[in-house]
């Protein structure tokens, strides 16, 4: 029953996908160094991810009234300062896969990764002076503000979860993961991207700050599932090794929900387990906790908490948008969380 | 008759498809907001553990804003009215903030002024090509960026206005001859003015050396003009260095 409602969700979302990554191709320079550069910097951008972000501030752009020509100089920087984060991520994680295809590193060494990332991060540094000419100085400047905020808030987030991995933090609380994802992960997958929307179609008339919630709660719901794919999903349909983030010692709500489960013993073995190199960390012993988590139930924990953290984000969504007109754009952000509530794999 | 009941007949069934699809989606979404009730009114410990979590965190994001504020900013000096920037458009912005009850409030107004002061810093090393206002202006010449002339007042269809341009030739030993022209001016819906709408006076402007020169641009929007923000890409034949990009309004 609910497959209708996944693939309006899923085409609309492929449709601005689309668009921004074509816009945004248009705008990596044509020129040397080729081979180890700007030919790299294509290649997660194509590959494919879901375009979550330019979508989320493309529909919010419209549903205050903009079109997507204005938005779109802002949507591609996003999803280049998203790609650049992806690059470096998997550096920093040392993961294998990415969108289901070996990641950047792995196929052309660390160093090239690198500046690859930081040449995305330049390059999004172009389309948000763009808008300079499109939107004007007032909201240009506007736009740069929300963006330095999201690009420190993510960094942030990312130093907490390191260091939790390098200090190999086992006492963790469900508050310390909801705080590291609001910044690692929230702000600029989905309250920045709708910040910057409704500021553009409203010509920054709207009080942005309504949105954090409801940004925040989403966010936090797709994260969580997006770990909950991880221990369980299909790997061709996901794009990632499963179990990768056991592998990588990642903190997710699941392990952490599981370390405050278990009994001295099984918390041993874990903090050993976390405290090993990846390379040293093996098959069976990832088999392990993940009997663990099931023993425990973190996982069917962790499915409750993106439900009713999904359910939030509906109830906000209602109080924000319901005075506006029923367009496909509003339909979007609402299929987009109904999908969430009762996406199981 | 045939010819009226044929478009009927083809539209039919795929209006009715449409239709039916609808109401399916409908009925979906209105099964699932039931089914998600629960979901939706259990106001489970974790959501307001997170919105518990994001006050916080917005409230360290203004204490380091404030500190980094009295590191870097004279804040006396910044709120003194006599020396507030004379833009219409920053009074605009505050005006926007102050109707804003947070209480962080100062702040923002703080950070406003700032950011305007710094467009308005970065648009004057941009602008080459400076605005004439009246009053005798004179700026260095800086080539990096394609500068932005924004027209200084909303046009309406139908209606003419002349902006004067003053440009500058700092070469000490050659004169320039000017010759201007412009591509058609596009707004952001994809509606276009004929180029011909605007026109240079002088047109060439010959400047002497280590002098200054002014060109009037003189833009006449037709009475169907489409409202919108058009933009047109303005140069100087043959010269690489004059170039900028005119912003005009129709209301």
């Amino acid at each position: 029953m609910d497959k209708l409602i996944e693939e309006k969700f899923l085409s609309k979302l492929s449709r601005y996908r689309e668009l921004s990554i074509d816009y945004l191709l248009k705008n990596i320079p044509d020129k040397e160094p080729k081979q180890y550069l700007y030919d790299l910097v294509t290649i997660y951008p194509k590959r494919a991810g879901k375009g979550f972000r330019p979508s989320l501030c493309i529909a919010a752009c419209k549903i205050f009234g903009g079109s997507e020509e204005q938005a779109m100089n802002s949507a591609i920087a996003l999803e280049l300062y998203h790609n650049a984060f992806l690059v470096h991520d998997d550096v920093e994680d040392e993961s294998d896969d990415r969108r289901g295809f070996p990641t950047l590193h792995t196929q052309y060494g660390v160093p090239i990764a690198v500046n690859v990332g930081d040449a995305m991060n330049v390059l999004s540094i172009r389309p948000l002076m763009n808008n300079l000419t499109t939107l004007g100085p007032d909201l240009t400047w506007q736009i740069f503000l929300e963006i330095e905020h999201m690009v420190t808030e993510s960094v942030e987030g990312q130093a907490l979860e390191l260091g939790w991995r390098k200090d190999n933090i086992c006492e963790m609380t469900e508050d310390d993961y909801l705080r590291m994802i609001l910044k690692k992960t929230c702000w600029y997958t989905c309250i920045h991207p709708i910040r910057i929307g409704a500021i553009i179609g409203s010509e920054g008339k709207v009080k942005a700050d309504v949105f954090n919630r409801f940004g925040y709660y989403i966010g936090a719901a797709f994260q969580i599932q997006d770990d909950l794919l991880n221990l369980e999903g299909d790997k061709e349909k996901y794009g990632k090794e499963i179990c990768g983030d056991i592998l990588e010692g990642k903190r997710t709500l699941m392990l952490i929900y599981l370390l405050n489960s278990v009994n001295k013993k099984e918390k041993k073995f874990l903090s050993s387990y976390l405290n090993k190199p990846r390379i040293e960390r093996a098959a069976d012993e990832t088999e392990y906790i993940m009997d663990l988590m099931r023993k425990y139930k973190s996982i069917e924990k962790g499915r409750v908490a993106a439900k009713n953290l999904a359910g939030a984000g509906l109830k906000e969504f209602y109080t924000l948008f319901s005075a506006f007109p029923e367009t496909e754009e509003k339909a979007f952000l609402e299929n987009m969380i109904l999908y969430m509530i009762n996406r199981d794999k | 008759m045939a010819a009226s009941k044929t478009p009927k007949a083809t539209a039919a069934p795929t209006s009715s498809n449409e239709k039916t699809e609808e109401k399916k989606v409908e009925e979906i979404a209105s099964k699932i907001k039931t089914e998600s009730k629960g979901v939706i009114n259990s106001a489970s410990k974790i959501v307001f553990k997170a919105v518990n979590i994001l006050e916080e965190e917005i409230a360290k994001g203004i204490v380091a804003a404030r500190q980094v504020e009295d590191k870097l900013i004279d804040v006396p000096k910044l709120r003194n009215p006599s020396l507030k920037i004379n833009s219409t458009q920053s009074e605009e912005l505050l005006s926007r903030f102050r109707k804003d009850v947070h209480d962080i409030i100062d702040l923002f107004i703080d950070f406003t002024t700032i950011a305007v002061n710094s467009v308005e810093k970065i648009s004057s090393n941009l602008i080459s090509i400076k605005q004439e206002n009246g009053t005798t202006t004179t700026k260095p010449v800086q080539q990096t960026h394609i500068p932005l002339i924004q027209v200084p007042q909303d046009i309406k269809p139908g209606e003419s206005l002349e902006i004067p341009v003053k440009l500058e030739n700092d070469d000490k030993n050659n004169s320039k001859s000017l010759f201007f022209t412009a591509t058609p001016l596009t707004n952001e819906n994809g509606n276009t003015l004929a180029a011909s709408a605007l026109s240079f006076s002088p047109n060439p402007l010959a400047i002497e050396p280590n002098t200054s020169g002014i060109v009037n641009v003189k833009i006449v929007v037709p009475a169907s003009a489409k409202t919108g923000n058009y933009t047109s890409f303005v140069q100087a034949k043959d010269l690489d260095n004059v170039k900028a990009t005119l912003l005009v309004k129709i209301v």
